[in-house]
């Protein structure tokens, strides 16, 4: 039976993390400049 | 006090508290000129677009709690604990398809409380208006506290000045710029948060090995890489309904969604859900670094900014000290408006004035954040508690408002007695179940109570309430 997380889970899990919080930083911007464009910011 | 006290000087701090408030302040005068009306100051003129309001939804979300709590989480809890802190994102997910229903059913609202009022009666809406001004202000209590006890252990700032020129800070911004500023400010809040915490997640990883740190966990603390840790999952599932509760319940989640234009609703709070998931692990788990790098927690609420601060530095210092403010402000200014919305709204208006000129509101509205902002600056002022309990302790009563919420969007049935005896039931068993069982079961079995009294009232109900009688502009 497993009883604890194995390593491979916990590096996935925090290289995940770091890579979707930058995508999402990137993501922002990105939609920003999108809705500049569109005059749609507020 | 700790080695961390010496990484950052007072100076240093002063000079970037002063560099960030100057420029805080000087974007909410500069946005807060766009609010020429009511509609502008509360409600950012209803027609924010995607990126600004995912961006607000994620930052007010990012609270220096998830900066300070998530890290203590993982050393508390491992692996399941940063799970666990990381739920708190499924209130924003589940929170989309009932902000786009808010939209389309409330067009013209201002507050959560007009959504009570109408939908259950008075009675509701004054159990509901405590309930949210309690929950409100032991977040801002939280916070404040959090930004007093963060700029010290960091750069030697006394508590009680840290803590007030943050509070000063936010509230001038808010006081000048309303939602605008807020909105306006939480978008470079975000941006500098989200690069925040990559920047030092991948300065860790390239100097503490992963591979290294699980093995030094699983010989000194197996229990924190354990699948199956009562406590954690307790605490997950605590986390959860109290994110559910939190952001179902709040104005500050209401005025967003009355803030967005209409087709933006739904996709901006799925999008802040995405932006939020991952920023718990990211931030927590350089906590679980700490007993591979023999570095010695002294105080669990510290363990992030210690870490940081032992492993990168002055500069790591520097950026710590950077995103708890904007955590902080991010949160901070949001509560100051939409908790003085609430007040103006459905005290001011609804209660003692309803006939005033808008001019009149928009002053009373002033006088209202600086007063949020001078009762929570004395209730920090004593520094009581730890800032777990500040936050937990609250978790009950937002719990037991989560069904009288979605019953009431979603089902014709639901009513007055149900909504009330789920919040007067759920509070009290979630509240005896904090004192004698654990702040983890507190949220979870408030929520379960509330639910019983509600699907039970609202299942012997004959009730069949008119949804266009919510929208109140159409319906006079």
């Amino acid at each position: 039976m497993i009883e604890f997380f194995s390593s491979s889970f916990f590096t996935t899990l925090i290289s995940f993390s770091l890579l979707g919080t930058a995508a999402g930083a990137i993501c922002l911007l990105i939609l920003l400049i999108r809705d500049f464009i569109k005059k749609q910011t507020w | 006090m700790n080695q961390f006290d010496t990484v950052l000087s007072p100076n240093t701090g002063w000079a970037l508290l002063a560099f960030f408030g100057i420029l805080w302040i000087a974007l909410g005068i500069f946005w807060g000129k766009r609010a020429k009306d009511m509609d502008g100051f509360m409600l950012a003129g209803r027609n924010v677009g995607l990126a600004l309001g995912s961006a607000t939804a994620m930052a007010t979300w990012v609270t220096s709690n998830t900066i300070m709590l998530a890290p203590k989480f993982a050393l508390q809890m491992g692996i399941w604990g940063m799970l666990a802190y990381a739920t708190a994102s499924f209130g924003l997910f589940l929170f989309a398809p009932m902000a786009a229903r808010i939209k389309s059913l409330m067009p013209k609202g201002y507050t959560s409380g007009d959504f009570i009022r109408i939908r259950y009666g008075k009675v509701a809406w004054a159990l509901f208006l405590l309930v949210s001004i309690i929950y409100s202000f032991a977040w801002l209590v939280s916070m404040g506290m959090a930004g007093g006890i963060v700029l010290k252990a960091l750069a030697g700032i006394p508590y009680a000045y840290g803590m007030s020129a943050i509070l000063f800070v936010c509230v001038v911004y808010t006081l000048y710029g309303g939602l605008y500023a807020v909105i306006g400010t939480d978008f470079i809040q975000s941006i500098i948060i989200l690069i925040g915490v990559v920047l030092i997640g991948a300065i860790v990883v390239m100097r503490v090995d992963l591979d290294t740190t699980y093995s030094a966990i699983q010989e000194t603390q197996p229990q924190l890489l354990n699948i199956f840790m009562p406590v954690a999952l307790l605490s997950l599932f605590n986390n959860m309904f109290f994110g559910f509760g939190e952001v179902f319940h709040n104005n500050v989640w209401w005025s967003r969604a009355f803030a967005m234009r209409g087709s933006v609703a739904f996709k901006a709070f799925t999008l802040s859900g995405f932006l939020w998931l991952p920023i718990p692990i990211a931030a927590g788990f350089i906590a679980l670094c700490s007993g591979g790098l023999g570095i010695n927690i002294t105080d669990p609420d510290m363990v992030g900014p210690m870490v940081a601060g032992q492993i990168l530095g002055p500069i790591g210092a520097m950026v710590v000290f950077v995103v708890v403010f904007c955590s902080l402000g991010s949160s901070i200014d949001s509560l100051l408006a939409a908790t003085s919305d609430l007040l103006v709204e459905d005290v001011y208006k609804k209660m003692i004035a309803p006939k005033a000129s808008e001019q009149r509101v928009r002053r009373i509205s002033s006088f209202v954040i600086l007063g949020l902002g001078l009762i929570t600056w004395l209730i920090c002022l004593p520094r009581i508690g730890d800032l777990i309990v500040v936050l937990f302790l609250s978790g009950p009563l937002v719990g037991s408002a989560i069904w009288p919420i979605i019953t009431g969007l979603y089902w014709k049935r639901a009513t007055s007695a149900g909504a009330i005896s789920g919040m007067l039931l759920g509070s009290s068993a979630g509240l005896i179940a904090y004192f004698t069982l654990g702040w983890f079961t507190a949220t979870l079995i408030a929520t379960t109570v509330s639910m019983i009294a509600v699907i039970t009232a609202t299942f012997f109900s004959t009730s069949d309430f008119n949804w266009e009688s919510l929208n109140e502009q159409e319906s006079k």
